[in-house]
């Protein structure tokens, strides 16, 4: 039977680790604790979830630890049974601590083992607690009714559907509560042991040993009334057993019987509940006293033992059916039956809830933007403009600069229009590039003298359709100098003579104007190296390393030349040492050995010397990548035309290959389409022009764009499908017209053919706006 | 013997050579092949015992040198290696040396030299040796260079004399006849001029004429252009197209160097064939006036041919090649460009030469005269195009802009504007009142081989690319009104009828096409269609 148990439990933890059901865990260790004693073999069953299943092992194992110190001797299922050579209200102690939490782990089970009405259920545990906590002082209602209030907070808690942020409000208050409970237990057991399992538990002790003492006291008054309970607990574990697996039996086990159901915030209260006997009334009246004592004791110190007095309440059975209390001096959160704070009259408190706060990244940034905006105060007069200024005074002009004085401001007029039109680009596009549409929209109006051109609708494709009357000259100058008279006249009705011309300007000298060299034209080649055959080549070499060999041996043969050491190698050690080589092979062995390493070493030596240094690698790659083998001045220009460049990734693309090319130009993007020149030297021109046509895939790019945009017109998908790249025009001109390359985006088009008339090539964005497929 | 053997070995300092103790090392050329880097650790000798033996004494270093009074034998041996290694270097620098083979220009290097030409009973190779090691000799002192280097500066300076007289612009005087022609030419031009102002200023300010509806309904038919006719027109491709004035004859000339004459509207009836070139025809052109025809070869000539066949005139004088031909608008003059770098104007009549216009830098490849017949333009291989009043023999204008070879101008019949298209695959309008660029039009995706006003008003711009594609052009915004597409082959030429109905072009791919106005047809078969009724 324990063995099934603790192989389901274990299979339990697999199954819902984080938030396991403590009733299993606590009755799985008490079975294991009944087999046998052995804490390690408990320990390693353990898992560590989460902090509180931490904190309540540590409890256990610090119980588990004054178990076997007290011997262990006890192992029958009740400890009661066993005879103790502690005290008895030491016992009791425990007891009612494992009943109350029986208590709780009953009401949990009862509930089912969904993790959030558990949850609930804490909290309403909790707020029992706190209740319990809180009802130190006063003693105001039965213990009927707090057992019914505390029924109807399990019964009601789990019923909510809270939102899940509330919910996670109040697992804070149930750990908060729990915590308190807990802390509570291990000082108790400390106390009782005359240890502690934190320094910080040991101080606070220690202080509030005298009120624990007294409380001890008042609790052996009412040993009577424990037997009675032993009989309950020993109730309660037949009930367990024999309602395990079953919930609902359980349940109804709870209801039917008062004391069970009762003890969901305190077992060992429910007896005095149950049955007030005469003689407690002034038992219950000295536990009192020694409990606001303590709890006085335990404020004092600190907070945290507060919990202390759970502790109390648990052992005084009037007050803790207190429902309504008086406000004690830690913050207590009540919680009504709806989950809201109460104060403590029952009203409602509401409080501005932290879920207002927004998690988003985008508004936590802006907030801080909002936040660290500094504004530097400005010199309104500078002083160095004073004539009497005199800079040896060593005035400093920081110094000088002081907060502006609070005076009136004047909104300017057409201010709130232009907020408007910004935050209306900032809807549009985003907020980045608003300002920049800001920026870009300012230099604009400001080149075209105020005359904002996003105010005209243009349609304006053609350059120069609209032609004032041509203004037609009297005479062409050109013939105005071979003119006596310098105007035509009558000449297109009558007869012309030579009287009308200047005859003396028409000789029969002919002109030899100075020639103009064209601006760009290809250097000549240079000559060419003598081309040989591969025949050729291998005689040529042939022959120079024999005649280079020759003059060698001529030099060694006149003495001008050391003849070279003959060169030993292991195999021809013996050919060429003879007999020498036998006197001392070793030796030998190893000079040629070292003589062959210097030789290889020398050779790899020759050839690491040949080798390109990485500079001249990067240079000889570069001059690979963008010499131009004509040599040339001139520049080819490319323009492209995309209709849509919205994506981000193909943007990239564009932007950085001609970045990584070398090549100026611009992109200008519009809403209808995109234009993208490119000017730069062939090489550079070829490798774009690759990217452009062939590997950017230009329909894809624009579906991703959609999918992004989700919901899109049906046009938008027609679109896409035509999306595509052309080279409108490839051709040289002599210079760059655009000193880098940059990306624009144009809100109309005449903003965009400004980009282009302003590098003096309209011409490329007329061409492209005009250009349709064939 | 061992030990002193190993140290040897093992602590030869890479400068020192030992064994050669005589020679101080300074002087001491590489001795191996010259590696490209020295190894940085020479790997050490291994040196046989009985070697090492023998030059125990002989291997000391210089110190040794400076406290040892040299005996007079080793002196000796010393001077001899000495020697020895002169002669070895000067063999060496020989045989680097490039010295002439011819036997005339030996004897003359060595009368520079100041050596005697020829000794007695000397052979050429000998005395080609002679020079050689007189060469190299001189070379070690490094005075050979100082002496070549003396002689050609006596050669040199007879050249540069004429040279500096060159003071740009110069006039040379011309034939008698050119100044009749100029005379003739002025009064032609100045009553066309004169027309054609007053003209313009009555279609500007007359109510009735709407010039702009004239433009819309020209480009209109313009862009109606479709293809209607396409004719292979020789076994070779062709270079030149032109329609006759009336447009009922066209003529293509090809790189077999025969000019064909087709009859219109169907390119398929040859009137006839001209064949006198001796090498590829280049250009043909019709004359303005009559029947007359002229074509340009690479023979270096020009000839005006009549319509029938029969050759008329033959202008000879060109040094190379002819690009293009233009007639003046008189018809009584033919321009011809060449790669002599000059342009020639010729009289149709006596085929005399009557101007030989020099001014570009390089050949000369388009030319075109004004409709007044005032200005011509030429364009080169200088990528320029200037502007020559034909009055006065100026060049009044020059245009720059273009970054390569120019291969086509024509003006305007506005008489103000003129277009120019070349290599660097743009067209660029200028403005002859303006004396400036007026628009760039980025053309097509190769060169442009032939620009061409439509004739009657300039409504628009035709320019036939290498790109096989024939682009038509507005003339008053230079927007792109309609590509003509369907050649296999680079489009070399094209010509635009009198009426600017039908557009012709020729291309390598050897056909001739001819792209007319669909809507225009479509009217009139709609007219056929409502007289069919009629008949019915």
């Amino acid at each position: 039977m324990a063995n099934e148990r603790y192989s389901r439990s274990n299979w339990d933890d697999r199954d819902s680790s984080v938030d396991r059901s403590p009733e299993r865990e606590g009755r799985h260790r008490n079975q294991v604790r009944d087999r046998d004693g052995d804490s390690k073999r408990r320990d390693s069953d353990h898992y560590r979830p989460s902090r509180r299943d931490d904190r309540e092992e540590e409890r256990d194992r610090g119980k588990d630890r004054a178990r076997d110190r007290e011997g262990s001797r006890d192992r029958d299922k009740h400890h009661e049974r066993s005879k103790d050579k502690e005290g008895r209200s030491k016992r009791k102690e425990r007891e009612e601590e494992n009943g109350n939490r029986e208590g709780k782990k009953k009401s949990r089970f009862a509930d089912g083992s969904s993790e959030r009405r558990s949850r609930v259920e804490d909290v309403a545990e909790g707020s029992g607690a706190m209740n319990g906590a809180s009802g130190v002082e006063i003693v105001q209602e039965g213990a009927a009714s707090y057992s019914s209030t505390a029924l109807e907070t399990t019964s009601l808690a789990p019923r909510h559907t809270l939102p899940t942020k509330v919910s996670s409000i109040y697992t804070k208050d149930e750990n908060r509560g729990v915590s308190n409970v807990r802390s509570h237990e291990v000082h108790g057991k400390s106390s009782t042991d005359g240890r502690t399992s934190s320094t910080a538990g040991e101080s606070s002790a220690s202080s509030s040993l005298d009120a624990l003492a007294k409380a001890k006291k008042a609790i052996e008054l009412g040993k009577g009334i424990a037997d009675r309970f032993k009989k309950l607990s020993s109730m309660n574990q037949g009930t367990k057993s024999t309602s395990e697996g079953s919930p609902h039996t359980r349940l109804q086990s709870s209801t039917t019987t008062p004391a069970v159901s009762a003890g969901t915030s305190s077992a060992s209260a429910l007896p005095h509940a149950v049955f007030p006997g005469p003689e407690s009334t002034s038992n219950i009246e000295a536990v009192r006293k020694a409990q606001e004592l303590a709890a006085k004791m335990a404020f004092r110190h600190d907070p945290k033992f507060s919990s202390t007095l759970n502790y109390f309440s648990g052992q005084a059975p009037t007050e803790t059916m207190a429902v309504t209390q008086k406000p004690t001096k830690p913050p207590v959160l009540r919680v009504d039956a709806l989950g809201r704070e109460i104060d403590e009259n029952g009203n409602v408190i509401s409080v501005t809830k932290p879920s207002n706060l927004s998690t988003l990244k985008v508004n936590i940034n802006k907030q801080k933007k909002d936040a660290f905006q500094i504004l530097k105060p400005q010199l309104e007069v500078n002083p160095e403009e004073n004539p009497h200024f005199d800079p040896r005074m060593g005035i400093d002009k920081n110094k000088i600069l002081r907060p502006k004085r609070m005076s009136f401001e004047f909104v300017e007029e057409g201010k709130w229009t232009r907020d408007a039109e910004s935050l209306k680009l900032k809807s549009q596009f985003g907020e980045a590039k608003a300002r920049e549409l800001k920026v870009k929209q300012a230099h604009l109006a400001k080149a075209s003298d105020g005359i904002n051109p996003n105010l005209i609708v243009v349609s304006e494709r053609a350059p120069r359709k609209e032609k004032p009357k041509e203004v037609i000259p009297d005479v062409e100058w050109w013939d105005a100098s071979v003119l006596t008279s310098g105007i035509y006249g009558d000449i297109a009705d009558g007869i012309i003579t030579d009287n009308d011309l200047k005859i003396e300007k028409l000789t029969h000298y002919i002109e030899h104007p100075r020639p103009i060299e064209p601006p760009a034209e290809a250097a000549p080649p240079p000559p060419q190296p003598l081309k040989l055959t591969k025949r050729e080549q291998k005689k040529l070499r042939t022959q120079r390393r024999l005649a280079k060999e020759k003059e060698k041996q001529e030099m060694i043969r006149q003495g001008l030349l050391e003849p070279p050491k003959a060169k030993v190698k292991m195999s021809n050690l013996m050919k060429v040492l003879g007999p020498e080589a036998t006197q001392d092979p070793t030796k030998l062995e190893k000079e040629i050995r070292t003589a062959a390493a210097e030789r290889e070493q020398a050779h790899v030596d020759r050839n690491t010397a040949r080798k390109l240094t990485p500079a001249e690698k990067r240079e000889k790659k570069e001059r690979k990548l963008f010499d131009d083998p004509t040599t040339t001045l001139e520049t080819i220009v490319s323009v492209y035309k995309v209709n849509k460049l919205s994506h981000p990734k193909t943007q990239f693309k564009v932007e950085m290959n001609a970045r990584q090319n070398r090549l100026t130009g611009c992109s200008v993007m519009t809403e209808d389409m995109s234009v993208i020149v490119v000017e730069g030297k062939s090489k550079a021109i070829k490798r774009y022009g690759k990217v452009m046509l062939k590997r950017i895939n230009w329909e894809e790019a624009v579906k991703k764009d959609d999918k992004e945009g989700e919901e899109e017109d049906e046009d938008e998908e027609e679109n896409s499908e035509n999306n595509k790249c052309w080279l409108v025009w490839q051709g040289s001109v002599a210079k760059q017209s655009f000193r880098r390359f940059h990306v624009q985006e144009c809100l109309t088009e005449s903003a965009a053919k400004k980009v282009f008339s302003d590098a003096g090539v309209a011409h490329y964005w007329d061409l492209a706006v005009n250009y349709t497929d064939d | 013997m061992e030990p002193n053997n190993e140290d040897n070995v093992s602590f030869v300092p890479a400068a020192s050579v030992p064994g050669v103790s005589a020679i101080p090392p300074p002087s001491f050329p590489p001795p191996m092949a010259p590696i490209p880097h020295p190894p940085l650790a020479r790997p050490p000798t291994f040196r046989p015992p009985q070697n090492g033996g023998a030059k125990a004494s002989d291997s000391d270093s210089e110190s040794d040198d400076e406290h040892y009074v040299i005996s007079e034998e080793s002196k000796q041996v010393r001077e001899r290696q000495e020697k020895a290694m002169q002669e070895l270097l000067i063999k060496r620098r020989a045989a680097a040396i490039a010295v002439p083979t011819n036997d005339k220009s030996v004897r003359d290097r060595l009368r520079r030299l100041g050596e005697p030409i020829t000794l007695f009973g000397e052979q050429e190779m000998e005395r080609r040796a002679r020079l050689a090691q007189l060469m190299a000799r001189l070379d070690i002192g490094g005075q050979l260079d100082k002496l070549l280097q003396a002689y050609e500066d006596d050669a040199a300076p007879k050249d540069e004399v004429d040279e500096e007289e060159l003071q740009y612009p110069f006039f040379t005087e011309g034939p008698k006849e050119l100044r009749e022609a100029r005379i003739e030419i002025a009064k032609f031009s100045i009553k066309r001029a004169a027309v054609r102002i007053q003209r313009a200023k009555r279609r500007r300010d007359d109510p009735d004429e709407d010039v702009e509806a004239e433009t819309k309904w020209a480009l209109k038919q313009a862009k109606g252009l479709a293809l209607d006719c396409s004719n292979f027109g020789d076994d070779r491709p062709l270079t030149g197209c032109s329609f006759s004035r009336d447009g009922k004859i066209l003529a293509t000339c090809s790189l077999s160097g025969v000019t064909k004459l087709w009859e219109m509207p169907q390119v398929t009836n040859k009137i006839a064939v001209l064949k006198d070139h001796k090498e590829r025809a280049t250009d043909v052109v019709f004359s303005p006036v009559d029947d007359c025809l002229a074509t340009a070869s690479a023979d270096r000539t020009a000839k005006l041919w009549k319509t029938d066949g029969t050759l008329l005139q033959t202008f000879e004088g060109h040094l190379d090649r002819l690009a293009r031909v233009a007639f003046h608008p008189s018809g009584k003059y033919l321009g011809t460009t060449s790669f002599d770098k000059t342009w020639r104007l010729w009289d149709i009549n006596t085929g005399a030469e009557l101007l030989l216009q020099e001014g570009h830098s390089r050949s000369v490849y388009g030319i075109a005269f004004q409709q007044d017949g005032a200005l011509a333009a030429s364009s080169g291989l200088d990528s320029l195009a200037r502007v020559w009043d034909l009055r006065t023999g100026r060049s009044i204008l020059v245009f720059q802009g273009h970054i390569k070879p120019v291969l086509s101008v024509t003006f305007s019949p506005n008489g103000y504007h003129l277009a120019s298209g070349g290599e660097d695959n743009q067209c660029r309008i200028w403005d002859l009142r303006m004396r400036k660029s007026l628009y760039i039009i980025p053309a097509h995706a190769n060169l442009v081989s032939q620009v061409k006003y439509e004739p009657q008003e300039g409504y628009f711009l035709a320019t036939a690319s290498y790109d096989m594609k024939v682009n038509i052009w507005s003339g008053r915004d230079f927007s792109l009104v309609k590509s003509l597409a369907g050649h296999e082959s680079k489009v070399a030429s094209l010509d635009i009828t009198a009426d600017s109905s039908c557009i012709a072009t020729v291309s390598h791919d050897r056909t001739i096409k001819l792209w007319t106005s669909s809507s225009n047809e479509e009217e009139e078969e709609d007219q056929g269609g409502e007289t069919m009724d009629v008949d019915l």
